[in-house]
């Protein structure tokens, strides 16, 4: 469920990465103000590499025969204390961000908090901890593994609906999306929510003082519950509400701010650069008149179609000869330094 | 995620092109970070259906591909398994939109259509422009590079731990798998059953493990701060080569080049 | 240089690791330390560092009490270099981790540089120094390892199997390296060929004390005493044909 660079607006990027810089900022403060466990440094690192290397090792599902893996938050959560889980796999995150491109750069923000803020944050404080708090047993650490699980990945999967609707870069409808996502991530949770539960269960068997110790956490008591609740709540309604309509008003986020902070709308000419270069077009006499006055046609549901519509011909047959002459000159350039190394090397 | 052994070699692939010495190589860390997020950005801000905007957007991984000497065959990889994530996306707006665009040669090319080719353009561009900062910048710089950005170093710390020991902890989990599956023949993978012991004590060996780095660590002389070297400013060859790439994505974002170059053609 | 007074170390489980162990190691000395599994090997190193303190006893490194106040001064002077060089190669490249150790006691990034050329030269790794950590070989890693330790210029080295891993020809490489390498050393091993070339002097423990203690030619060719001990003679001595 990650979520990716080309589904996202800018705005929702933005929005999504200032959100999870609060939380992990938040998460610095409090695990470096409660007397900094020097220890959980090492053991956070090698907990991540743990992370990465356990959603590598795929296990098979009875019945269904496929395979699943898991995420880790509430795991990681139960073993070192939810501040100190967000940042490991904030870590995690940004390495599979970099190295297999997965979700990528801009949606770092959208993926730490769909699979990190929230499981941490907001699942194993409301469900998790309460329910292990009052005794801890395999029957209570199963039935809390599982429940924060579960719900911490629907709301995982809610929030990746909401962002992508806010985005509105793909077309599916709200409900329908819904309809989709979230029964298929109730059964993705639902595994690894056993399985997270029979991870805990082993721990809580051969070193039940690693579960005891993450439970300890002095830092946990100081989350206020309820102002998390109100801020994410809040969180929600904008980017659900408010961003979503604003988005499908304004399909291209970044040009609407652009307008607003020049005072004109960039679109029709008068800001400078586009002036110029409009004038630099003129003279050139290339400029096809109708490319532009196409563009002005937003506001319509396909607004960006329509900019299609004029440019059609035109557009397609320059993007191909754009596309070739991209080619051809990373072509040449690495044409040019072949034969300038072969030339150093003898 | 594709199983370890893929992975790492996926790893190994980028680290290994990271080590060449080009004149992207030689740019600072923080300037391609800057350069990158740029980038994006632009490629993000362009609406639904403007491919013939997005093409032009190709020769910054083209040309820089090129100076850095990235081999095609990585990116090309991983862009085929990031694409189908897409694909699924996109697929809904094929479905949704049937309105007709534009006609093309008889054929009816709808709002879908155009979109769907977008998205699958868009996840083109930003996947490869990921892989293309990693490609060329190697881990350690990065890191550098992201204290000098002023991200917390608790934060560059756990990154380069977890970097540090995934290789690590992958091999001892490797060999815990190789050991499960030789006594269990008639599977694949590991059951499901026995998935709680299994990474229950890949855990165990993990925080021994933390155990024996926080003493070393504690030899010589860590008291909970691990100490890296003075930040690097970025250069003034480093600001230009912002100002320089960034005012060329927009150009590229306020005109409309494929349709000047089509124009002159018809 | 180290002197050890009846210390003792228990276990949280209440297991006894050791028991007034007593011994001392002057200036210069090459001292190994053999033993079964859980003889306490590992753990008298750790005690001496200050990882562990015993709760019986006390440990003199250069006249300096090892306890709480003092562990910074101490763990300048003795150095440990870990069997696992995976445990002590945290950092992800080569040169900071060589550098951790000194830039933790505030010498200035240009003494740090300094230093580690300094030691890159001597130990032959001026090539390695930009790799990152987890490319490098077995030997290689160990070599880097005791770079880390080395360069903090301590008098005092404690090695925890420093031969386990390796294959012949790295480990010969080795050994002749801490046969030339002057500083006062302390290990801790399996490898009884390795103690008999290199030690001046070994200490047999047995059930967390001193079973035996003497010159590295006379102790580990006694093949009742090391039979005693739960070991065995060096391969070298056993006269396999």
């Amino acid at each position: 469920m990650h979520m990716s660079d080309a589904l996202l607006s800018a705005t929702v990027g933005v929005t999504m990465t200032a959100a999870s810089a609060g939380a992990i900022g938040h998460s610095i403060r409090k695990i470096t103000k409660f007397e900094m466990d020097e220890k959980k440094i090492p053991m956070m690192g090698v907990m991540g590499a743990f992370v990465f290397a356990a959603q590598m090792i795929n296990f098979t599902i009875p019945v269904t025969g496929s395979s699943g893996h898991i995420g880790g938050g509430i795991l990681l959560a139960a073993l070192l204390g939810p501040y100190h889980a967000l940042i490991t796999i904030a870590s995690v995150l940004l390495i599979q961000c970099l190295f297999f491109a997965d979700g990528g750069l801009l949606a770092l923000g959208c993926n730490i908090f769909n699979m990190g803020v929230l499981p941490c944050l907001v699942a194993y404080p409301l469900i998790f901890r309460p329910i292990v708090r009052k005794a801890m047993t395999k029957k209570r650490i199963t039935a809390a593994s599982v429940l924060a699980v579960v719900i911490g990945l629907q709301v995982g999967s809610l929030a990746v609906v909401l962002q992508t609707q806010a985005s509105g870069i793909t077309e599916l409808p709200f409900l329908s999306f819904v309809a989709l996502m979230q029964p298929i991530h109730l059964a993705i949770g639902a595994v690894e929510g056993l399985v997270t539960a029979a991870v805990l269960c082993f721990i809580y068997q051969m070193r039940s003082e690693i579960l005891e110790s993450a439970m300890r956490d002095s830092s946990v008591n100081g989350i206020p519950v309820k102002k998390v609740l109100v801020i994410l709540s809040l969180a929600a309604v904008l980017t659900g509400g408010f961003l979503s309509a604003y988005a499908s008003a304004n399909p291209d986020g970044l040009e609407w701010s652009i307008a607003g902070v020049t005072g004109e709308a960039e679109l029709e000419g008068d800001s400078g650069l586009h002036a110029m270069i409009a004038g630099i077009q003129e003279k050139a006499a290339l400029l096809p008149d109708y490319a532009f006055k196409a563009e002005s046609a937003e506001n319509s549901m396909f607004g960006d179609a329509a900019e299609t519509v004029g440019t059609s011909v035109s557009g397609i047959a320059g993007g191909l000869v754009t596309m070739a002459a991209a080619v051809l000159t990373g072509a040449l350039i690495s044409r040019l330094k072949k034969r300038r190394n072969t030339e150093a090397a003898a | 995620m594709q199983d370890i052994k893929s992975s790492i070699s996926q790893m190994n692939a980028l680290e290994l092109s990271a080590q060449k010495n080009t004149i992207i190589h030689r740019l600072q860390a923080p300037v391609k970070i800057i350069t990158t997020v740029i980038y994006l950005l632009i490629i993000i801000s362009y609406g639904q259906g403007q491919v013939s905007r997005l093409i032009p957007c190709f020769f910054y991984p083209a040309v820089v591909m090129a100076l850095g000497e990235i081999p095609f065959k990585t990116i090309a990889g991983r862009l085929l398994i990031a694409l189908p994530f897409s694909l699924f996306a996109g697929i809904s707006n094929l479905m949704f939109s049937r309105e007709t665009a534009f006609i093309l040669g008889g054929i009816a090319v709808t709002a879908g259509m155009v979109s769907f080719a977008s998205i699958m353009l868009k996840t083109a561009l930003c996947v490869t422009a990921v892989l293309i900062l990693i490609a060329t910048t190697d881990m350690n710089g990065l890191a550098y590079g992201m204290l000098s950005l002023r991200v917390p170093p608790v934060i560059v710390t756990q990154i380069m731990l977890t970097y540090r020991y995934i290789g690590v902890i992958a091999e001892e989990a490797s060999v815990m798998r190789h050991a499960y599956l030789l006594r269990a023949p008639n599977e694949k993978g590991i059951r499901m059953k026995d998935m709680g012991a299994f990474l229950g004590q890949l855990i165990i060996r993990s925080f021994d493990r933390s155990e024996r780095i926080y003493n070393a660590m504690k030899c010589r002389g860590y008291e909970g701060r691990i100490a890296y070297s003075d930040r690097e400013k970025i250069s003034l060859k480093g600001w230009a080569y912002i100002t320089v790439t960034s005012v060329f994505f927009l150009l590229l974002r306020f005109v409309n080049v494929s349709a000047l170059v089509g124009s002159l053609f018809l | 240089m180290l002197k050890i007074e009846s210390i003792s170390v228990t276990y949280p489980d209440g297991h006894k690791v050791l028991e007034h162990l007593d011994f001392h190691i002057e200036k210069g000395e090459t001292v190994g330390i053999v033993g079964t599994n859980g003889a306490g090997k590992s753990t008298l190193l750790m005690s001496v560092v200050g990882i562990l303190i015993p709760e019986e006893g006390r440990i003199l490194v250069e006249g300096t009490e090892v306890c709480k106040k003092n562990l910074s001064e101490i763990r300048r002077r003795a150095g440990v270099v870990f069997q696992n060089p995976d445990d002590q190669l945290f950092m992800s490249n080569v040169y900071d981790d060589i550098a951790f150790g000194l830039r933790n006691y505030g010498d200035s990034e240009e003494t740090v540089r300094e230093k580690i050329s300094g030691i890159a030269g001597v130990l032959g790794i001026e090539k390695l120094l930009q790799s990152h950590s987890h490319k490098l070989s077995g030997g290689e890693k160990r070599i880097a390892a005791l770079a880390s330790i080395l360069v903090m210029e301590p008098s005092l080295v404690l090695f925890d199997e420093p031969t386990s891993f390796l294959d012949p020809k790295t480990r010969r490489k080795l050994m002749n390296f801490l046969k030339g390498l002057e500083v006062t050393k302390l290990i801790a091993t399996h490898d009884l060929d390795m103690a008999l070339e290199i030690c001046d002097r070994v200490l047999v423990l047995k059930d967390g004390a001193v079973f035996a203690e003497g010159r590295a030619r006379e102790i580990l060719a006694d093949e009742k005493l090391m039979d005693a001990a739960g070991l065995e003679l060096p391969f070298c001595m056993q006269g396999i044909e």
